[in-house]
């Protein structure tokens, strides 16, 4: 199966959210798409980034690698994962966010990475040669 | 990082002031979003979110709704919203807000 591959290394910084998404746009411009699939990996793409810039470097700064293929037959699915070089996390062993009215007002954690696996068809993590992995797969009809 | 935010603010039914807004609301708009959300809130006594026109709304939109709803509360006011549709219904579904908002399916649902 052929498949078009592209890859992006951005800063970890929300102010680079535009440049992923331009990425994902230029990833999936030769496909066909359902709207509501698209909308639905742009919130994973958001989430998982988002959520790298915020924790993965804590105080400090990194970078993010964002490597991302198309199947260029139905259902055109796009694999993108996320790699960043900071400490070993694995968010998808959080637990689902708690939105009850008591708990919510001090925190809401883990509501970034609730909505990534909800959008996604498949998220996985790994740790990879120092590096956090996770990758996420969409039909895109 | 900041983009316009295209938003409208209108008389609805019962007192309620309904703020129309359009495109996303993400990480990139969330700022500017909760800023005019708040402006209306502090001077509404009911203020119902249109989301007719927003066809995106992440994490970063939800926690938008929570702090408006909280500063409406936090004030004696009220706050909700309306006219979700398609992704971004499903996600305030899952997150729980379309009970704690109690959402209405369009303005004139509004009580």
């Amino acid at each position: 199966m052929s498949e078009k591959e592209a890859v992006l290394t951005v800063a970890a910084s929300d102010d680079e959210m535009d440049a992923v998404n331009a990425f994902i746009d230029m990833l999936v411009a030769d496909v066909p798409f359902d709207e509501e699939a698209r909308t639905q990996l742009d919130m994973a793409v958001e989430e998982i980034f988002v959520n790298i810039s915020h924790y993965a470097y804590g105080e400090g700064t990194g970078q993010v690698t964002v490597r991302g293929r198309v199947a260029q037959e139905p259902p055109y699915t796009v694999t993108v994962a996320f790699e960043d070089e900071g400490l070993a996390f694995n968010p998808l062993e959080k637990k689902p966010p708690d939105l009850t009215p008591a708990v919510r007002r001090h925190k809401i954690g883990g509501l970034g990475i609730f909505l990534a696996r909800s959008m996604s068809d498949e998220i996985g993590y790994e740790r990879r040669q120092g590096k956090n992995v996770l990758t996420i797969r969409k039909k895109m009809v | 990082m900041k983009k316009e935010f295209i938003q409208s603010e209108a008389a609805g039914p019962n007192g309620w002031t309904v703020w129309g807004v359009s495109g996303r609301i993400d990480i990139t708009t969330a700022e500017d979003a909760y800023a005019r959300g708040e402006e209306i809130v502090r001077k509404s006594g009911k203020t119902a979110l249109d989301l007719s026109e927003v066809d995106y709304v992440s994490s970063a939109g939800i926690r938008v709704m929570m702090r408006l709803f909280d500063l409406a509360e936090d004030n004696g006011k009220e706050f909700t919203v309306v006219g979700a549709a398609g992704t971004v219904a499903r996600v305030l579904k899952e997150t729980g807000m379309d009970t704690l908002l109690q959402m209405q399916e369009t303005v004139n649902d509004l009580p």
